[in-house]
């Protein structure tokens, strides 16, 4: 089944932050204790109370400064290798629904190694909870399957995130491309066939974030030009078996 | 019945499996409304209406001068299409809705014991001041919500065919945001809002969209923000119910944009009755179809 996915247009982003309240909000997560970092980033990373975050890098741009603005969150891989890694050691603790390929975890990957989880996720996106289960975005599950889009799309007054059924939104984000192109010849898709959460960016991913492509995840490499759906398959091998 | 695949129909059914998901409380509505707005999605590919004649001139003449393109009773009918819907409706009438098969029966039989007076019998039902069916029918212990429900179904895809005929060779006017529609001059009986912002009115007697103000009463056209306010269900935000102080008219809202798919309007009407009963508790009450500003005060 094709599912859903979001498409994340980082071009429309004004880093106003909303989608992250929204999911605060609709997860009832705490404000997380933060400091200033020098950045707009805050807080500075996924916590066990921020499933969404708006990263701010800023860059230079042929001497001048710009903004980039990420809002990031779990991707909900095809093939998702946190899934893999957690049942090794607690089967059955995470959920991949199959009418949305949501990836949710539950109560149970409260017994899943931190360091194995966090490694095995080429965007390092789980977090733990003192204690208890292992956190992240839950494509609002809750929300979908009662025909509602996901908190932070509700929010985004821009039209930076959207969400729908994997064929149209794989449309939409194709075509978003072809449109920006002759303005921004790097503008592409980041690991549009392996992952829910399509994020598109304008210039090389690395200045983003240094987790926004798989590829860029030291040890978890694609081959070159050679992005398949076993993409996620093989970075668990890497890290579980270091082959 | 049309072989011809029909997306309306797609939409139906997928409208009716989400309602069935999340408002289980409605679930003695749905095999009835399910097959009669798949009915309904039929008809329209059937019904061939007569053209409504209407020049550029006199179109923008009328909506110049604040009125619709047409009134309820000047709609052009295909009394047939509307006759097989009819017998069609008949096999799932459900088993204990003793009114609805009461009204059923003494439509079919005024129409078998009239075949000459056919077309009045079904353009009486277009009327909303008087009750010309009676004439024909016989209303004794009929209720007479449940005859105007199946009657105006079955002519509904008559009507929407109509409306969207004229729409299509004159487009509605940016300019006009009056409260009522501008092709019948109906009241909305769902008003919804878009992502961008932008708010329509969904007309309850054509199924025409329309552009409003964001702050507007579609009954009394009071915009003074103050008077005008809304009311929801913290479990669902994406409805709301919006009341003006002045008049005490409400109309129930959707927020498209927080669905994951366009919503059917024809299914909210209905499964949104909680909200009816949430807003007629707050003081408030519903509005009446035809706008009084095109109709005049029609008796409540
Ligand atoms: S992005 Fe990371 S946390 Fe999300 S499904 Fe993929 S591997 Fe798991
Ligand atoms: S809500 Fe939209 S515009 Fe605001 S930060 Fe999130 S993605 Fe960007």
């Amino acid at each position: 089944m094709a599912g859903k996915s979001f498409f994340i247009d980082t071009t429309r982003c004004t880093a106003c932050r909303g989608c992250q309240i929204a999911c605060k909000n609709w997860n009832r997560n705490e404000g997380s204790l933060t400091k200033n970092t020098g950045s707009h980033q805050n807080p500075p990373d996924f916590d066990a109370n921020t499933f969404k975050l708006v990263r701010f890098s800023e860059v230079e741009n042929e001497g001048k400064v710009a903004w980039y603005f990420f809002a990031d969150q779990c991707r909900h891989c095809l093939v998702p290798p946190c899934k893999d890694v957690i049942e090794g050691t607690v089967p059955d603790s995470v959920i991949q629904d199959e009418a949305t390929g949501a990836v949710v975890y539950t109560e149970k990957t409260a017994e899943a190694p931190l360091d194995d989880v966090r490694e095995s996720c080429p965007y390092d996106v789980p977090r733990k909870k003192d204690k208890g289960p292992f956190v992240k975005c839950t494509m609002c599950i809750d929300r979908v399957s009662n025909g509602l889009v996901p908190a932070c799309v509700k929010i985004c007054p821009t039209g930076a995130m959207n969400f729908g059924d994997r064929d149209e939104i794989l449309a939409m984000a194709k075509d978003r491309v072809e449109k920006l192109k002759p303005r921004y010849p790097k503008a592409q898709l980041l690991d549009a066939n392996e992952v829910r959460v399509i994020f598109l960016v304008v210039d090389d991913p690395r200045k983003y974030h240094k987790k926004a492509v798989a590829s860029l995840s030291p040890g978890i490499q694609r081959p070159a030009g050679k992005s398949t759906l076993a993409g996620p398959a093989r970075r668990v091998l890497k890290t579980v078996l270091g082959v | 019945m049309d072989n011809q695949h029909n997306p309306e129909k797609d939409r139906i059914g997928q409208a009716f499996a989400l309602a069935r998901a999340e408002k289980p409380a409605y679930a003695d509505l749905y095999p009835f409304l399910e097959t009669l707005f798949l009915l309904r999605a039929g008809g329209k590919s059937a019904a061939r209406p007569e053209r409504f004649e209407l020049s550029a001139e006199h179109a923008r003449a009328r909506w110049e001068g604040s009125f619709p393109l047409l009134r309820r009773w000047e709609f052009p009918l295909d009394t047939e299409a509307a006759e097989s819907l009819l017998e069609m409706i008949a096999g799932s009438l459900p088993e204990d809705n003793v009114q609805l098969k009461g009204a059923h029966e003494s439509l079919s039989r005024a129409l078998a014991n009239h075949p000459e007076q056919r077309t009045a019998i079904w353009r009486s039902f277009l009327q909303h001041e008087m009750e010309p069916w009676e004439e024909w029918l016989d209303v004794a212990g009929v209720d007479t919500a449940s005859l105007l429900f199946l009657a105006r179904n079955c002519l509904r895809p008559s009507v929407e065919l109509v409306a969207e005929d004229l729409l299509q060779r004159f487009p509605i006017p940016k300019e006009w945001l009056k409260g009522y529609c501008p092709v019948c001059g109906s009241l909305p009986s769902l008003l919804f809002l878009e992502k961008d912002g932008q708010r329509n009115g969904y007309c309850s007697w054509c199924g025409t969209s329309w552009g409003l103000n964001r702050l507007q009463c579609c009954y009394c056209d009071n915009r003074f923000h103050e008077s005008l306010g809304y009311l929801y269900a913290e479990a669902e935000t994406h409805y709301h119910i919006q009341y003006c102080n002045l008049c005490k008219y409400y109309f129930k809202l959707v927020l498209t944009g927080e669905l994951l798919y366009p919503p059917y309007l024809p299914l909210e009407e209905w499964t949104t009755l909680h909200l009816d009963l949430l807003a007629q508790r707050a003081g408030f009450k519903q509005p009446p179809s035809p706008s009084p500003v095109v109709y005049g005060d029609a008796p409540a």
